[in-house]
């Protein structure tokens, strides 16, 4: 089957990576903020005998490979030479999208225009005539898309197979016709570049001789042998400055916008004319000077208390369901295959289960987190997030655009590291790349909800929140260190940004990457968590102390035991100087919640003998479904009653809590065994120093490789040592500054 | 600098009080800047209407009739315009 391969290019926010979705089907995360798509993501789709091969290029507003993602595009399409371009076009903000779809009829691409978002132009009363717009741009081929909708994709296939395939330029549709006297010159660079053989032959001249004209210095580069032609660039370039008082690149860039607000005068009718829309309606108020910041702050509360305390009834009730019946049935079958109390049992039940299901009983913590995140980028208020924090960000020396990379470090580090390629600046990537391990990720967030409901019980959430909040001063604190200190001379960052229009969130958009990112999650769990587990269940086992047997050692007295005792003291100072803590730490350097996966194999896993009677397999099941259905029903109470405990914290407000179910389930006892076991290894006011510590060190292996990936081993290494240093630091302070206060 | 010669007074975008339209008429930066503003439609002789401004903050401003932008306090000082009573849809011509 020929493969034929489409490239789906477009502005930020057009809406490319719904319909790349809607096509290919393919999971993959979408957002509604600029640049959320960094790299390149495929997907095969069969239409008739061919065999589709979509490629999702990054959001970009020009191909003048001035940022990282237009580069990616630019380098893409130059050297990738797809079948054909889909241009993803945003229908209710037409004028300013034609200016990417005129440079990718320069670039001569076998080009289809997909007017995507029609519904949200059609709700605004714009009337865009297709007819006279694809005649107006030399032919194209224009189709009609609501890709959330999955509307119009049959018709989009259609012109996509209708296209020839052979491999050729398209045939010259709508050209730039400029004016003199950058016409004149451009022609005679275009003959110039047309007399090199290699030149001719790699590129269109007509297209090269205008992005030379245009200044771009990745083509400068490129061409950089033939001297010639640069030296002709100038020349020409300085008799058009000369004779009009302008850059080159000025001139073209208005012309393309003079063509493009003549094609939108006779292609768009408005039949009312908004001054205010819905959106800016809305900004009035979420984008308020003054209100912005205090509405960001109580969205961001009510986030985390939806993940840290609406969630813990389902938390608690996997725990009971992987420490209950689960353990029993697997005992109990490998009892029956006569292998009960060997190593291998303890390697599957101490290891594995204890390892992976200490860590799974957090999928419904997370799948809140990411819904949160997924909620707030399809609306369009992250872009407003940025907006409104500009002004603190500057003066952090960043600006607004930083903080969206910030944000998405909420979720997980990984993907924040990338993000940061949306910046213009190399010095703010770096910078802002160095700051996003100090937001404190998803996996950092089971760590604190378990000491916080050990120690603190239904306060569990103020825990978590202060968490948060001492990442971001630390971030501030270390970002002014390197603005003001490192970078004293980096310019002040320009802060220009597209803000989409508000919408309701599309629930498949939201659900795709609740499940994507929980998804990757879960498969990190199955993977690299069960290695470590496996590993640290062997270094348990290993005896090096003492006089005792293979996977039968007390686990001081084993070859982990001993490394992290011999660290341990260096810990004394933060108040938990134990080797427990300290092993527990190194191994969270394959991924934080390894460290809970440790803890579970320290203080629990070895010595938990529980000769418990195990029930009928009917009765177990009918308890797990009796306790999902309670759980189900806590979580709805949780909701509820997030209104009261968010107005208690106003001074002298007492608004009492919801209570169906349970009773008061936040004094309740709580019954893991892990929690009543770190109750007594820490004092309150170490738990607190130890997540102090936690949410401070270095992040693990796959953010630290992400971060080596874009900004190289040195950077890596001065964030790995810095890191470390600083949770050293703020740990002790806080423990010793706390035992000063007399806590 | 720029082609067009008006007669009407010039002030930076970043004086400029919401509701009001106006015209880019210059852009104080280097080419970098001008590309990048130029990709997001902000060329010069676009009409410009002030959604957001005299915040201190950063504004929000339409362009292109539907694209809003936030154009941060240091970008507002360095880009000129004019007041333009003929609105938004007066013609694109310079």
């Amino acid at each position: 089957m020929p493969v034929v391969r489409i490239a789906l290019a477009g502005n930020p926010n057009a809406g490319k990576s719904t319909v790349f979705n809607a096509l290919t089907g393919a999971r993959q995360h979408t957002g509604n903020w600029p640049g959320k798509t960094v790299a390149l993501k495929t997907g095969r789709l069969p239409l008739n005998s061919h065999q589709l091969e979509l490629v999702d290029l990054p959001g970009t507003y020009s191909l003048n490979a001035f940022s990282a993602e237009e580069v990616v595009t630019r380098d893409f399409l130059l050297d990738e030479r797809p079948d054909a371009v889909v241009a993803v076009v945003d229908a209710s903000n037409l004028e300013r999208n034609l200016y990417l779809v005129m440079q990718l009829l320069e670039m001569r691409v076998p080009l289809i225009v997909a007017l995507n978002m029609c519904d949200v132009a059609e709700d605004r009363a714009i009337v865009i005539d297709r007819a006279r717009l694809s005649a107006q741009l030399g032919g194209v081929p224009v189709v009609r898309l609501v890709g959330t909708q999955q509307i119009g994709l049959d018709d989009l296939k259609r012109a996509i197979l209708d296209l020839p395939h052979d491999g050729h330029l398209a045939p010259r549709t709508a050209e730039l016709p400029l004016a003199d006297p950058v016409a004149s010159e451009h022609a005679a660079i275009q003959r110039l570049i047309e007399r090199e053989p290699k030149l001719a032959a790699r590129y269109d001249a007509r297209w090269l001789a205008l992005k030379l004209l245009e200044q771009d210095e990745d083509l400068l580069s490129r061409i950089s042998e033939y001297r010639a032609v640069v030296g002709a660039v100038e020349a020409a370039s300085e008799r058009i400055r000369a004779a009009t008082g302008e850059d080159p690149d000025t001139l073209i860039a208005d012309r393309r916008y003079q063509i493009i607000g003549r094609i939108a005068e006779q292609v768009v009718t408005r039949q009312r004319d908004e001054a205010l829309t819905r959106s800016d309606r809305l900004d009035t108020v979420l984008a308020h000077p003054r209100w912005g910041v205090p509405i960001f702050l109580l969205l961001m509360w009510l986030v985390f208390q939806v993940t840290a305390n609406a969630s813990a009834p389902l938390v608690d009730w996997i725990d009971s369901v992987i420490n209950g019946p689960l353990v029993r049935w697997t005992r109990a079958g490998l009892g029956a295959l006569g292998l009960g109390e060997t190593w291998l049992a303890s390697v599957i039940i101490d290891g594995a289960i204890a390892g992976v299901g200490g860590v799974l009983v957090f999928i419904p913590v997370l799948l809140a987190l990411f819904m949160a995140i997924a909620v707030l980028e399809d609306s369009g208020y992250m872009a407003r997030a940025a907006f409104v924090m500009d002004r603190f960000m500057q003066k952090m020396g960043l600006h607004g655009k930083s903080f969206l990379p910030l944000l998405v470090g909420f979720g997980c580090t990984v993907p924040a590291i990338y993000a940061t390629r949306t910046l213009e600046h190399s010095e703010d990537r770096k910078i802002t790349a160095f700051l996003t391990t100090f937001m404190s990720c998803g996996a950092r967030l089971p760590i604190y909800v378990i000491f916080g409901t050990a120690f603190f019980g239904g306060a569990s959430g103020t825990l978590v929140f202060a968490m948060y909040l001492a990442g971001i001063g630390v971030a501030v604190l270390t970002s002014l260190l390197l603005t003001r200190v490192i970078y004293r001379n980096k310019p002040v960052p320009p802060f220009v940004m597209e803000l989409p229009p508000y919408r309701v969130p599309n629930r498949r958009t939201v659900a795709t990457q609740m499940w994507t990112q929980t998804r990757d999650f879960l498969r990190r769990a199955a993977t690299l968590i069960l290695a470590a587990s496996l590993a640290i269940w062997l270094l348990l086992a290993l005896p090096v102390r003492g006089n005792h047997r293979f996977a039968d050692v007390p686990p001081h007295d084993s070859l982990f035991g001993s490394v992290s005792a011999a660290l341990a003291p260096a810990l004394r100072p933060a108040g938990f100087g134990t080797w427990q803590a300290t092993g527990a730490l190194i191994t969270g350097f394959s991924a934080k919640e390894v460290v809970i996966t440790t803890m579970n194999q320290l203080y629990v896993g070895r010595d938990e003998v529980q000769e418990e009677v195990a029930g009928s397999f009917v009765d177990d099941a009918r308890a797990i479904v009796s306790g999902l259905g309670e759980a189900v029903v806590l979580t709805g109470q949780e909701l509820v009653n997030i209104a009261p405990r968010t107005l208690n914290v106003v001074p002298g407000v007492t608004i009492p809590e919801l209570r169906i179910l349970g009773g008061d389930t936040d004094d309740a006892p709580n019954t893991s065994q892990l929690q009543s076991a770190l109750r007594g290894a820490f004092s309150p006011l170490a738990a607190v120093a130890f997540n102090v510590f936690v949410l401070l060190y270095v992040p693990c292996i796959a953010a630290i490789s992400a971060l080596r990936h874009e900004y190289g081993a040195r950077w890596m290494l001065i964030q790995a040592v810095y890191t470390l240093g600083v949770a050293w630091w703020g740990a002790i302070l806080v423990y010793q500054g706390g035992r000063l206060l007399g806590f | 600098m720029s082609a067009i010669v008006e007669p009407r007074p010039t002030l930076p975008l970043s004086m400029v009080a919401s509701q009001q339209r106006v015209r880019l008429v210059e852009i104080r930066g280097g080419q970098r800047l001008r590309k990048r503003l130029a990709d997001l439609g902000l060329t010069l002789g676009a009409p410009l209407r002030v959604v957001q401004g005299n915040s201190g903050g950063p504004m929000i401003v339409a362009v292109k009739h539907d694209a809003r932008m936030a154009i941060g306090r240091g970008i507002a000082h360095k880009m000129i315009v004019t007041l333009d009573p003929q609105g938004d849809s007066a013609p694109h011509a310079r």
